[in-house]
């Protein structure tokens, strides 16, 4: 689904590689653990993935697709097949949980009824169907991630990115999104997941991509951590 | 039509929330307009003015004493024939001398008597009126060159210094519209960049989620709109008290040249409120946009 041919990244004016020479695949369906210190390119690995740049060297392919030869338009139309989940959350503070998801609804223009009815779907399936009137500052943390990961997958997405989702979290609240995740996996959505959290990775027994200085150091199934 | 409310809802939070900016934005569209609104004042009304000096302007075409009644006619055929002449009135050697004893007071008026009896020396004219008085010029060519006309006059001097006067005040406004135009449209531009700034993660889920381009700019595009549009009411009301002041302050005792006097302010109203309120829209819209789209290219 996901393939990188031969992949650098290096950012403008800058000789530094975030990313290099990168080769892999990643299959429809997968659940990815993308590890590594701070500066490793895990970042830079999610925003190629979503388009926000072009590689400097090699090719991005989507469902065989090249991601550099995209319009703007099928960048868009790219996109409405990802969700993401920050660290941050990004939610909209001056708007209430159920307005929060039902953003994304909205800017794609889908008709009140159907937002309705599927934003109250899925705000059952993160576990917040009784919190919808809520404003995300009265939220823990916890709570608050359910509400970005209930925005990502609004729109029934075939890819999950997640930039470090439990970098925020305690352990105990941590494991509560890793299960909600690993439920929507189960769905068929792939998910890629950049993170640090090392009890979260060996308690998961999915596949790992080892990032180090724009490198691949290993890329293996399993629990366990660099 | 929700999705279009909802960008109008967006762009009145934005606007409230970003209240100094938002302040700053509007004062440099009225800055700007009040300025603008000035120069364009003047302009109207050193139009008003040409158009009232043009109305009242005439030729005097006078015929020599010799010519014939035949060849009086002739000229008068002549000048009802030649484009842009609107008005056209004999004067007799009678009624040019009953004219100008109209100029002075009864015992006065005994002076010239003598002429009456003697022989009146004025002589008989045309008095020509045109719609535009640009053309005189050329009338009074050709007419002078006429057999049987000795000369013809009218007030070449204050005619050509309003309208040179006219068209400098229109090449000095042109340029100061520009100057200010950049000036309104570099606040908006800045006042929409913080605004963006301040809403990056509604942009970036936005982004994320595939909105169009054209999505995610409606509401900043709206918001400097308005900003914009809201600029130009208070410039139109500020602009309108100031000059039915000074209207009113004319009236009571001023006086300008040949009897003119100021443009009404519906004529002033009429032609700066659409001019401003469209220039309030135009500059909002474009400063944003250029704002937004900035945004879009270097985060994409």
């Amino acid at each position: 689904m996901i393939k990188f041919e031969n992949v650098s990244k290096a950012y403008d004016g800058n000789e530094f590689f975030a990313l290099k020479n990168i080769d892999l695949h990643i299959e429809k369906g997968e659940f990815v653990f993308l590890v590594g210190p701070s500066g490793a390119g895990k970042s830079t690995f999610l925003r190629l993935i979503l388009k926000d740049f072009d590689p400097t060297e090699g090719m991005i392919l989507l469902d065989e697709i090249n991601t550099k030869t995209l319009r703007k338009a099928e960048v868009q139309k790219l996109r409405r097949r990802m969700g993401v989940v920050f660290q941050d959350f990004k939610l909209l503070e001056g708007k209430t949980v159920f307005e929060n998801v039902a953003f994304a609804m909205e800017v794609l223009r889908r008709d009140t009824k159907t937002i309705q009815k599927r934003v109250l779907q899925v705000l059952e399936i993160v576990g917040l169907d009784e919190m919808a009137d809520r404003y995300p500052m009265a939220m823990s943390g916890g709570e608050r991630q359910r509400v970005a990961i209930a925005r990502a997958i609004i729109n029934g997405p075939d890819i999950l990115i997640c930039d470090e989702p439990t970098g925020n979290l305690d352990p105990r609240t941590s494991f509560g999104i890793m299960k909600l995740l690993e439920n929507i996996n189960k769905f068929g959505t792939t998910i890629i997941m950049a993170t640090h959290d090392k009890q979260v990775v060996d308690a998961f027994n999915k596949r790992v991509i080892i990032l180090d200085r724009g490198l691949v150091k290993g890329d293996r199934q399993g629990g366990y951590f660099y | 039509m929700r999705t279009f409310f909802n960008f109008f809802r967006d762009a009145y939070y934005n606007i409230k929330r970003n209240t100094l900016m938002s302040t700053a934005s509007i004062a440099s569209v009225v800055a700007a307009l009040i300025i603008m609104g000035i120069i364009l004042i003047l302009a109207i009304n050193v139009n008003y003015l040409v158009k009232q000096v043009e109305e009242s302007l005439e030729m005097k075409i006078y015929l020599a004493d010799t010519a014939s009644e035949e060849r009086v006619a002739e000229i008068g055929q002549l000048i009802k024939a030649t484009p842009h002449v609107t008005h056209m009135e004999y004067l007799s050697k009678e009624k040019a001398l009953e004219e100008f004893a109209s100029w002075f007071d009864e015992n006065e008026d005994k002076l010239l008597q003598g002429y009456a009896a003697n022989g009146n020396p004025l002589p008989r004219s045309y008095v020509v009126k045109v719609d535009d008085a640009s053309y005189l010029e050329d009338i009074y060519s050709v007419m002078v060159k006429q057999e049987g006309v000795t000369d013809a006059v009218y007030g070449k001097e204050y005619v050509d210094v309003l309208l040179k006067f006219n068209r400098i005040m229109n090449m000095v406004s042109f340029v100061i519209v520009v100057i200010l135009s950049l000036v309104s449209l570099f606040t908006i531009y800045n006042t929409i960049k913080l605004t963006i700034y301040a809403r990056r993660d509604d942009v970036d889920i936005m982004k994320y989620v595939g909105a169009s381009n054209a999505y995610i700019q409606m509401p900043f595009i709206i918001e400097g709109s308005v900003l914009g549009l809201i600029g130009a009411s208070v410039a139109i009301l500020l602009i309108r008290g100031v000059y039915t002041m000074v209207l009113g302050m004319m009236q009571a005792g001023a006086v300008l040249p040949l009897s003119t006097t100021l443009a009404p302010f519906d004529i002033v109203v009429h032609q700066i409120a659409i001019y401003f309120l469209l220039y309030g829209f135009v500059i909002g819209a474009a400063g944003s946009l250029i704002s937004v789209s900035k945004f879009l290219r270097t985060s994409r």
